[in-house]
């Protein structure tokens, strides 16, 4: 039997199935349309915690009194403490520098400043983020240190909040495929029943077994392939409103926008799964129902 | 071609439909299969195309024995029968020509042929008028010609065909009896079971008697 005959006979089943694959082809679209979303906030939460990540440093600022030697000195045993993934140590004038840098535009406000108003401080970064707060320990006992800073609460409260996003999604995606598996078995199960008398001549008449579970097949892989495609059409068209949204909750992270490929790759991946799940519902049925 | 060694068929419910039936029938030949009614002579065919397993003995076709042949094998062998079935086993939805072609679609024919060899054989069974008609719409007559047109569109090798004049009048019955001597005059091998006594004294053929599911006469080659 040739593809051209195979989707012939695939087109005709699924218009006879009427409603099971009106019910079939919405509950794969809500599967994909759903995991697509997913996919897009682990994406988005992924580089909003590495940026982050990245930023996570703590900052100890020491005393006017502190001299420059024994901040040298700290850093060193920080460096060799090998939590440390970087140390940096800003000077009084350094730190008037950075401060210039970042108002240029304001002349008078800089007119009236002077080094000595900034503290020296050490920036350390860690290897690992989880010994953040070891660091700040340590920093927290040197002598001559004023104030210890660190972003640690900021991160670990967006990564719980990824984490359950993730979870949840991971969770209502598997409910979901799980679902539309057994709507596709159901689905192609009446197909078969429906079609009882003419497997049984066919097989009489000396089909073979591919010959007669090829379209059934096919027909729950047009069922994932189709809702894949139609959740993609849905998103592509919410996707510009999406990206200013996360834009504006993450305002200062610079998220890369969804470029053609991404949209394709994704695409790509869901074509893929959709055409395994509906397969694997037809197999199903095609195990229970088809039996030689 | 076709041979029976000591062939029996206990179906599951007890009943013993063949018991210990020995024949062979040459390629080419026309063979009657003939007995009362319950005697067992779809039993014997459906043996042959393996729609039933003999629950004793051996079966040969085309010199294989097709008893243990694997279940991925069927298919092959069906193909290079025709079967006319007793109670035509038509498709109440689909039309007279996709009812003929559905055998060709099995063995993987193109659109053009499949639409050549149905008008054709069509044609020849005198059913060209009912092409687009479904089955249900047609005589009792129309619809045994429609399965005997099924059974021989892709020129099978054995034509097994199951009361093929049962529901005839005997004008007709005599029609078909010629068709398929003329298909067995092509060097078809013909199995008729019927118990259509006068078609079978009219034609000089052999005849394998059965009753109550042993072998009466007819062994012989
Ligand atoms: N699937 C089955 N299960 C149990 N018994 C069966 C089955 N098929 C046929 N039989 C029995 O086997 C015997 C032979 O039946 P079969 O249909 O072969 O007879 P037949 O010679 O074709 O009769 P007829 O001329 O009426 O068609 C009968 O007693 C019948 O009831
Ligand atoms: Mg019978």
């Amino acid at each position: 039997m040739n593809f051209k005959k195979v989707l012939g006979v695939t087109l005709k089943n699924i218009k006879r199935s009427g409603w099971s694959t009106a019910t079939s082809v919405i509950v794969m679209t809500l599967t994909f349309f759903v995991s697509s979303l997913f996919i897009i906030s682990a994406y988005i939460s992924n580089i909003v915690l590495r940026h982050l990540e990245s930023k996570a440093q703590v900052t100890a600022f020491f005393k006017d009194s502190s001299a420059e030697e024994s901040i040298i000195s700290t850093k060193k045993s920080l460096e060799e403490t090998d939590l440390t993934a970087e140390v940096v140590y800003v000077s009084k004038e350094e730190a008037l520098k950075i401060y210039m840098g970042q108002h240029k535009s304001e002349p008078l406000l800089l007119e009236s400043i002077s080094s000595s108003i900034f503290p020296a401080s050490l920036d350390v970064r860690a290897k690992n983020i989880k010994d953040l707060p070891i660091l700040a320990g340590m920093l927290e006992k040197v002598e001559g240190v004023e104030e210890v800073v660190y972003y640690k609460d900021v991160i670990a409260t967006f990564q719980k909040w990824a984490d359950t996003v993730k979870y949840a999604g991971l969770f209502l995606v598997g409910v979901l495929g799980l679902i539309s598996i057994l709507v596709v078995l159901v689905t192609i199960s009446s197909a078969i029943h429906s079609k009882k008398e003419e497997i049984v001549v066919m097989r009489l008449i000396g089909a073979s077994d591919w010959h007669i579970r090829g379209p059934f097949l096919a027909q729950g892989i047009f069922y994932g392939v189709g809702s894949a495609f139609i959740s993609m059409v849905f998103i592509g068209a919410i996707l510009p409103f999406i990206y200013p949204y996360f834009n504006n909750v993450f305002s200062g992270i610079p998220i890369p926008a969804f470029t053609v490929f991404t949209v394709l790759a994704l695409l790509g991946i869901e074509l893929v799964f959709g055409a395994l799940l509906g397969a694997f519902g037809s197999i199903i049925a095609l195990r229970k129902y088809l039996k030689i | 071609m076709i041979v029976f060694d000591n062939v029996s068929k206990k179906y599951s419910d007890g009943t013993l439909a063949l018991e210990d039936i020995n024949f062979s029938i040459k390629g080419g030949e026309f063979v009657f299969i003939t007995g009362p009614s319950g005697a067992g002579k779809t039993s014997l065919l459906k043996l042959i195309i393996r729609e039933e397993t003999p629950s004793l003995g051996e079966i040969f076709v085309d010199e294989n024995s097709i008893t243990k042949i694997k279940p991925k094998e069927v298919p092959s062998l069906r193909r290079k029968i025709g079967f006319i079935f007793q109670d035509f086993k038509l498709l109440e939805s689909l039309t007279v020509f996709e009812n003929v072609a559905l055998t060709l679609e099995v063995v993987g024919r193109g659109d053009k042929d499949i639409k050549d060899a149905v008008g054709e054989v069509l044609n020849l069974v005198g059913l060209s008028e009912k092409i687009n008609s479904f089955p249900s719409l047609l005589s009792g007559g129309e619809k045994q010609r429609v399965a005997i047109a099924r059974a021989l569109v892709h020129e099978p090798k054995i034509l097994l065909a199951d009361e093929p004049t049962g529901m005839i009048d005997p004008a007709t019955g005599w029609e078909i009896v010629n068709l398929l001597e003329k298909i067995n005059g092509w060097g078809t091998t013909v199995v008729v079971a019927t118990h259509n006594l006068d078609v079978v004294s009219s034609l000089n053929k052999r005849d394998i008697k059965i009753e109550k599911g042993r072998l009466v006469s007819g062994k012989k080659i």
